[in-house]
This record gives C-alpha cells, sequence and structure tokens, in this order.
C-alpha cells in the first residue's frame, strides 16, 4: 500500500482529499502546516507528497526547500497542489525544487489528483506539467 | 579769379579805403587844429584820434599805414618839420592801434557802448591809457626838434592828452554807434518827437553858453540829453553830445559861457573839455544800461514765451500749487485730461480732486514732498473728473517753492487709466496662472535649451522635496537624478530629456522610473517631456511628471486582492467540486438516479464559478499589465495539434468532427502558453456552440504572419450581436443556445491575449444556422514585426534590467 503525506491546512479539502486517498486504497498521513508537514515526511518516509502553498507557519516552499536539502527528500515526488495561481514568481521558484506536478486545486476533481498521484508512482511520464 | 586777381582787387579796394581815411583825417586834424590855443601843433579837441581809434576798432590793423600817412600830412601842412611830423604820426598811430587792441581785447571791440562795464575800460584803455602814449611821444618830438622847451612839456602833455581823449570820448562813439547801429525812420510821431527833442537842446545849450544868465550851470543840458537817450538811444545820446561840443566850443572860443570867465583861453577850454568828456561819458553809460535792460527784457520776454509755450502745448497736464495745495495755476491741457478749463480749477484745493479714498496718501506724500526743497516724488492715485468720471493718473510733483520766479510746486500728471486696466489684467492673469500651476498636482518643470531649469511649479517641490530657489537655474538631469526599478542610475546620454533637447522628440516615460528626491529617497514617476520650438529652433523644453507612488500601492493592493481573493475564492469552490465529484462517483455509497441530475448540475454551476474566477483573476493581469509573455519562436502546428488532441473526447462526445488542414512547419513569434490559451477558448466555443457537424481548423500564412482559421457548422450568431462578440461580461443569449454557460471574458480575453502579442483575434464571417468562421492571427518568427518585437523586448529588458 502507498503512503501518502497531505500536507494541506484547510480542514475541509484535507478531509477531501483524505477521503479520496482512502478510498484508492492509499495510507494516508495528514498535516496542517508547513513545520508539521517536515517533520512526519522525515519520520515517515512517504512515497509521494501532496503539498499545499499557501500555509501558516511554514509555506509549502519553504518546507519543499528544507526537504530537498535532506537525502531522502531531494528525491521524493512532490506534487503542489495549490489555488494560488500559477504567475511567473512562483513556478520560478517552486520549480527550483523539482516538483513532479503544480496542479490547480479548483481545476481537478480529487479523482484527477488520485490519477496523477498514480502515475507518478507508476511514471509514464518524468517531466513536470502545470495545469 | 586768379590770385594775382584776387590781390589787386583786395590791394585796390584797400587802397581806397586807405586814402579816404587819410582825406577824413586830415580835414577833421585842420578842423582841430583850429583850436590850437597853447601850441600850434596841440589842440583841445583832437578828432582825428576818434577817427583812428574808431577805424581801426571797425576796419582792422591794415588800416593803421592810412592814420600815419594823414597824420604826417596834417602835421607837416601845420606846422613842424618833416622829422617832427615823422615822430607825431607815429605817436599817434600808435595811440590808435594800442588803444584798439585794448578795447578789443578787454572790451568786446566795437560792441564795446553796448555794456556799461566795457564803456568803464573803454574809457581807461582808449581814453586814459592809450592817449598817454602819443602825448608822450607827441610832445617828447616837439621838444627834441626844438619846437617846444622842456619846462612847457607837462602844459602842453596834459593839453595834449586831454585833446586825444576827447576825441576818443567825443568823436569816436559817435562814429562807431551810428555807423553799426540800425535804426527805423518811418515813424513819423518819432521823428517829430526827435526834432523838437533836439531843437529843445540846442536851445537850452545855446542859452547856457551864451552866457544869457550870469551863473547857469553847464549841467543843465544833461537833462535834456538824458530825455533823448531814454527815447532815442545811444545815437540820440552821440548826437547831442557833438551838438552840445559844437556849440559850447563856439561861444566859448568867444568868451561866452560858464567856462569863459576870467580864465585863459586855454584853460577854459581845459574845464570845458572836461565837462565834455563826463557829459558824454554819462549820456553812454546810460544809453548802454538801457540797452542792457531791453535785452534784458527781451530775453525774460523770450523766456516767459519759451515757458509758456512748453508748458502749454506740453501733454502732460500740468499745475502748480502752494503747500496747502491751493492751485494757483493750471496749464491749457487740463482741459483735455480733467474737462475743467484751467480758470475753474484755479484757486481751488488740489486735493478735492483727488478721488476720497486717495486722499490720505495723497497728503502724506504732499506732506513729505513739501520737507525737502527741490525734491521730487511721483504718485499714482484716482482723480475726479469734471463730468464726475474718474480716472487713473500718475503726477509728478516737484517741489520749487524755493526757487525763484516759481515759488511753488509743480506738478505734471497724465491719464494712466488705460496702462492701469491693462497693468491690473496682466496682474490677474499672472495671478491665476500661478494659481492653476500651483494647484496642478503634477509636477511642471521647464527648461532651457541647456537643461538647465527655468520654472517649476508649487507641486514639483512638493514632490521632490526641493525649494523653488535651490532648483532654478540648476541642471535637471544633476539635480534630479532617474533611476530604474532595480535601482541603476540612468546616465545623461540615456535620459528622455537629453533627446527630447537634441532631437526634439516628445518622450513619454515608460512605467517603471523613479525620481531621486532631495533626500536621496525615490519616487515612482510617469512623465511626458515635450521640446518648446520656437522659430523652428529647440529653445528649451517642458515636463510635466506624476507621483505614482499611490497609484503604484494601489496597483499593488489591487494585485494583491485579487491574488488571495481568487485564492480565498477558489478554496470553498475546490471543496464543493470535489465533494459533488465524490458523491456523484459513489464514494459516499449509492445515491438514486433522481438526484443524480440535480448534483451534476452543481457541478456545473460550480465549474462556471471557477472559470469565472479564473477569467476575473486574467482580466485583472491584462489590465495592470501584469501578464507576463515570454516570447520564442515555436512550430504553430505542434501547438495546434496539442490543443486539437486535448479537446478530441469532448468532440467525439458530441459526435462532432474535429480536424486540422495539413501543416508542415510554421514557426511564430508568441508565448506558448497564451496562445494554447486563445486556441483552447476559441476551439472550445466552436465545439460548445456546434450541436452536429464539423470544426476545422486551417493554417495558411500571408507575408508577416500566420492565420489560424477555425470554422464550425454551428448555430451561428445574428448579426445584431456580433457587435457584442468581443467586449466584457457580454452573453449572447437565444432560445437556440439556451442558457449562456460562459463567463462572458473568454472572447474578450484571447482577443487581449492575441493583441498583446501583435496578433489579432476576429470574427470573419457568421450566420445564424449556418456556422461561424474565426481567425487568429499571429506574427511569423521571421517577419519584420517579430524582429521589431524582438528588439523592443531586449530594449525593455536592458531598461528594466531584467535578464
Amino acid at each position: 500500500m502507498s503512503k501518502i503525506l497531505i500536507v494541506e491546512d484547510d480542514p475541509t479539502l484535507a478531509n477531501m482529499y483524505e477521503d479520496e486517498f482512502k478510498f484508492m486504497k492509499f495510507d494516508v498521513l495528514l498535516a496542517k502546516d508547513g513545520t508539521e508537514g517536515l517533520k512526519i515526511a522525515l519520520d515517515e518516509h512517504p512515497d509521494v507528497i501532496l503539498l499545499d502553498i499557501l500555509m501558516p507557519k511554514m509555506d509549502g516552499i519553504q518546507m519543499m526547500k528544507e526537504l530537498r536539502g535532506d537525502t531522502w527528500g531531494a528525491k521524493v515526488p512532490i506534487v503542489i497542489l495549490t489555488n494560488l495561481d500559477a504567475n511567473d514568481e512562483i513556478i520560478k521558484v517552486v520549480l527550483v525544487h523539482q516538483p513532479a506536478y503544480y496542479l490547480l486545486k479548483a481545476n481537478n476533481t480529487p479523482t484527477d489528483v488520485v490519477n496523477k498521484v498514480q502515475e507518478i508512482i507508476a511514471p509514464k511520464t518524468t517531466s513536470p506539467v502545470i495545469k | 579769379m586768379d590770385i594775382k586777381g584776387f590781390w589787386q582787387q583786395v590791394t585796390i579796394k584797400n587802397l581806397l579805403v586807405n586814402i579816404v581815411i587819410s582825406l577824413i583825417y586830415i580835414l577833421s586834424g585842420q578842423l582841430g587844429l583850429a583850436f590850437a590855443s597853447l601850441h600850434p601843433n596841440v589842440t583841445i579837441l583832437w578828432p582825428p584820434s576818434g577817427i583812428a581809434l574808431a577805424v581801426l576798432l571797425m576796419f582792422g590793423y591794415k588800416t593803421a599805414p592810412a592814420i600815419f600817412l594823414g597824420a604826417f600830412i596834417v602835421n607837416s601842412i601845420t606846422s613842424g618839420t618833416l622829422l617832427t611830423s615823422f615822430g607825431i604820426a607815429t605817436g599817434n598811430t600808435i595811440e590808435a592801434v594800442v588803444g584798439a587792441y585794448l578795447v578789443t581785447r578787454f572790451a568786446n571791440g566795437t560792441r564795446v557802448f553796448d555794456r556799461a562795464s566795457d564803456i568803464f575800460k573803454y574809457t581807461f584803455f582808449a581814453s586814459l591809457l592809450s592817449t598817454m602814449i602819443s602825448a608822450t611821444i607827441g610832445v617828447t618830438t616837439l621838444i627834441l626838434g626844438n619846437l617846444a622847451s622842456w619846462n612847457t612839456f607837462w602844459n602842453i602833455w596834459i593839453t595834449w592828452w586831454l585833446g586825444n581823449m576827447g576825441g576818443s570820448i567825443i568823436i569816436a562813439p559817435l562814429i562807431i554807434i551810428w555807423i553799426t547801429t540800425p535804426t527805423i525812420y518811418n515813424d513819423l510821431k518819432k521823428n517829430i518827437h526827435f526834432i523838437i527833442s533836439f531843437l529843445i537842446l540846442c536851445l537850452v545849450t545855446i542859452v547856457i553858453f551864451y552866457g544869457l544868465f550870469t551863473y547857469i550851470y553847464p549841467y543843465l543840458c544833461i537833462p535834456v540829453a538824458i530825455w533823448i537817450t531814454y527815447w532815442f538811444g545811444r545815437k540820440g545820446a552821440t548826437l547831442s553830445t557833438v551838438i552840445v561840443t559844437i556849440i559850447a566850443i563856439f561861444y566859448t572860443l568867444q568868451g561866452h559861457g560858464p567856462f569863459a570867465r576870467e580864465l585863459s583861453i586855454h584853460q577854459s577850454f581845459i574845464f570845458l573839455q572836461i565837462f565834455l568828456n563826463i557829459f558824454s561819458l554819462t549820456t553812454l553809460i546810460y544809453g548802454a544800461i538801457l540797452l542792457e535792460k531791453s535785452a534784458g527784457e527781451k530775453a525774460l520776454a523770450l523766456h516767459e514765451e519759451r515757458f509758456k509755450a512748453l508748458i502749454e502745448k506740453s501733454f502732460d497736464a500740468i499745475i502748480l500749487i502752494d503747500p496747502t495745495s491751493k492751485i494757483t495755476y493750471a496749464s491749457p491741457s487740463v482741459k483735455r485730461l480733467l474737462g475743467y478749463e484751467p480758470e475753474e480749477i484755479i484757486g481751488m484745493t488740489g486735493f478735492d480732486l483727488v478721488f476720497p479714498e486717495d486722499r490720505p496718501m495723497t497728503m502724506k506724500e504732499l506732506a513729505k514732498l513739501v520737507l525737502i526743497p527741490g525734491s521730487v516724488k511721483t504718485v499714482k492715485y484716482r482723480t475726479i473728473k469734471k463730468d464726475k468720471t474718474i480716472i487713473w493718473v500718475e503726477t509728478t510733483g516737484t517741489n520749487l517753492l524755493l526757487e525763484p520766479h516759481v515759488n511753488a510746486v509743480v506738478i505734471n500728471f497724465r491719464d494712466i487709466t488705460d496702462t492701469k486696466i491693462f497693468e491690473e489684467r496682466i496682474q490677474r492673469e499672472k495671478m491665476q496662472d500661478e494659481a492653476m500651476l500651483t494647484s496642478i498636482g503634477e509636477g511642471i518643470i521647464a527648461t532651457d535649451n541647456q537643461g538647465k531649469i527655468t520654472m517649476v511649479n508649487q507641486a514639483t517641490c512638493n514632490i521632490l522635496g526641493w525649494k523653488e530657489d535651490e532648483l532654478l537655474g540648476k541642471s535637471v538631469i544633476d539635480t534630479i537624478p532617474m533611476q530604474t526599478d532595480t535601482g541603476k542610475t540612468v546616465s545623461s546620454p540615456d535620459r528622455p530629456l537629453t533627446r527630447v533637447l537634441s532631437h526634439g522628440v516628445k518622450v513619454v516615460s515608460s512605467p517603471t522610473n523613479y525620481y531621486v528626491k532631495k533626500d536621496k529617497t525615490t519616487v515612482p514617476v510617469r512623465f511626458t517631456v515635450t521640446p518648446i520650438i520656437i522659430d523652428d529652433r529647440i529653445a528649451g523644453s517642458i515636463e510635466i511628471f506624476y507621483d505614482m507612488t499611490q497609484q503604484k500601492a494601489l496597483d499593488k493592493a489591487k494585485t494583491d486582492f485579487v491574488y488571495l481573493a481568487s485564492h480565498e475564492l477558489r478554496t470553498p469552490m475546490t471543496a464543493i467540486k470535489g465533494f459533488i465529484s465524490m458523491i456523484l462517483t459513489g464514494r459516499y455509497g449509492f445515491i438514486s438516479e433522481k438526484l443524480v441530475s440535480p448534483l451534476q448540475q452543481v457541478s456545473t454551476s460550480i465549474d462556471r464559478l471557477i472559470n469565472l474566477v479564473n477569467d476575473m483573476l486574467n482580466l485583472s493581469r491584462i489590465e495592470s499589465n501584469k501578464l507576463h509573455f515570454e516570447l520564442t519562436t515555436f512550430n504553430i502546428c505542434q501547438c495546434v495539434e496539442n490543443v486539437i488532441s486535448t479537446l478530441k473526447p469532448i468532440a467525439m462526445q458530441k459526435n462532432i468532427t474535429l480536424d486540422m488542414s495539413n501543416c508542415t512547419k510554421q514557426h511564430v513569434l508568441a508565448d506558448i502558453q497564451k496562445t494554447q490559451q486563445i486556441l483552447n477558448n476559441v476551439i472550445g466555443n466552436a465545439l460548445k456552440y456546434t450541436d452536429s457537424g464539423k470544426v476545422s481548423v486551417t493554417i495558411n500564412n500571408s507575408k508577416d504572419y500566420i492565420h489560424i482559421n477555425i470554422e464550425d457548422t454551428g448555430i451561428g450568431i445574428a448579426s445584431e450581436d456580433q457587435k457584442k462578440l468581443f467586449a466584457k461580461f457580454q452573453q449572447i443569449t437565444s432560445i437556440e443556445r439556451g442558457k449562456p454557460v460562459g463567463t462572458g471574458l473568454g472572447l474578450y480575453i484571447s482577443r487581449e491575449l492575441a493583441r498583446r502579442m501583435d496578433g489579432n483575434l476576429i470574427l470573419k464571417h457568421s450566420y445564424p444556422g449556418k456556422g461561424s468562421v474565426f481567425e487568429i492571427t499571429l506574427p511569423l518568427a521571421d517577419s519584420d514585426i517579430a524582429k521589431k518585437l524582438q528588439i523592443q523586448l531586449s530594449d525593455d529588458k536592458d531598461q528594466n534590467g531584467q535578464n
């Protein structure tokens, strides 16, 4: 069973993704901010991390940066899942840390997200795609 | 005429004149020697010396030989040797020459009898002094020639001296005055008067000198002579003298008269001579004084005439006032200026003519003026004309209270109403302009053609923190540095002002310029610099700049708001969309058929909402120029293929054919993502509004552009709706179309995006029921337009310090 860490500060959305991934037989870990997310990631070593950007305490970008500093963390697939519009500044910063995908929550159903994650675990493509 | 002839003429003229002179001399000499009472060669009255002096004074030293000749002949005829005659003649000539010289040098020459002061000098030099010369030489000659003895020296000398004196005092004035003074003879009354006066004179003189009464004073003829001099001038005076002389001598010779008492003839003559000299001098001096007085009066009258003319003809009105401002004189111009006749205002108080409000000021000024003699003050005030209208006048007052002949304050004044109105208008307009410039919120800087500041308004000072006098005259480029948004200072050659002043072009700033203020902080600005062209020369520049701080802050706030709002709006929408989807896919258990449709509609609505938020975000970016275009060269065919493949599922679902024409490699210069967005929007629309049939995409190129045509067999767009097509938030509703599904922003955004890339999006044509054709154009990669775009891009990057 694949382990997934969902770092999301909004409880409604966190619940939603948790439900979907659980339905799809994933082992789900939740974190509500970057600090917690970082700790759990390093402790649990999930197979995939879903990362929101705008979060209190430590935002997604900061967490990603920290994570990529870790030997294991440098290689773990990260899917940026955010409602922040993809403008140039964010993308540049984000792409530096090599996420697998940059997904807009509003444009994708939970099912879409699961599909994307499954693609990563059973990879068909390696280049990040922005949708 | 030739020189020889000239000399002949002169000499002949001279000769003739000289001969005449000599003859006259001789004749008068003979006459004189008839009275030689003491010595045959010495007479109590020697007319020739008067003649000689007169002639020399009037005709110059060249007549001296004639005098000499005459004297020589006269003396040789009378008695004595040739040698003594020679000596005497020499003495007489020297007397005449010296006398003439001295009178010319010190006493005005022939004009000597015009002034009393000159007559005194004449008496001294000619009558007393030079006569001594001939007396001395003459008597000495006689003694040396053995015609007289040394012990009689003084007697003879005195006689000689007095005789020559008489000639110069009695005869010379007669000749000179009668020759140099013109007279008018046609006044009958005056002529009769003249004759009667002289008859009276003769009578009186005869009575006196005949000795009718024993003790009668000879001075009684003087009043008559004075009378004659008063009425008939110096001519009358000299004539009287001669007549009295003749009569007096005649009778005295015969032993009659007041001088001919127990004395010898010789002594009588001496006393008579003295009397006659004094008589002559008195009338001469009196005559000269009368002349001076009359000349003085004439000069005064002339001055007065001139003065009057100046005053009366002067354009300024002139009035004279006393220290209490009472008017003592008013020039005729007063009528023109104030409407009053001069007589009407004389006696009036000057202040009554002054407008009441201005009176205190004028009173103060007059008081100050009166204190300092000779001072001048210029004052402007309102004055009331006779017809009660008010005019502005400028007056200049001169304090001449102590000036003899004036004894008043002289005021001249002129009407300056027009000037005043003009000045006030100028002043008002100036203040209006200043008020305008001050109140304008934009900074305005004017420079000369060297870029030195000639004018700044208040806003400039406020925005940049400088004071006006700190900026005037300074160079704009040095005093107001410009920076890009990376903090790099823009050098002088790159400054827009430099370009404006050298090329005479207008320059508008790019959006990210900053000026450095006095305190070294920066302020974001937007400016326009325009050249001032006068007579085809660049004379300077005018810059208007706006402080963009607030605007930038506003923009940032807007952007931040939109940014955050869209994020915040999206979060609940994501939840709704997500959960509905999960419900519909049975994640939460079985749902009845009846629930499926409503839930799907909810889902559609949410999608609409999400699209709306996306579009609004894009719109906001487009409008604030925040959209970043990454222009690259790419293969448009590939791009279209990609979009079509993503939309194929939708087409298949509706059973519509979606294809594209054959397209080989075609490179365009555009932003890939935006291009995809546009294609998605237009092809998506085509699919949306087509129920059956096909949507075909064809690509072809013109010289500079690629043209992508999207043709559908959909419901089409009515012509009146076509106008609204690209407008914001306009949805075309019709029965066929059903309820609108889009946000109303799609086509607007797509067109904006296309245009920003130097392309376009248009509706080529559409027919309701038949279908529509849209066309997207984009610049070809190797076209001129593309090249220009690339240059501009690199310029912008350089200026903005971007890489």
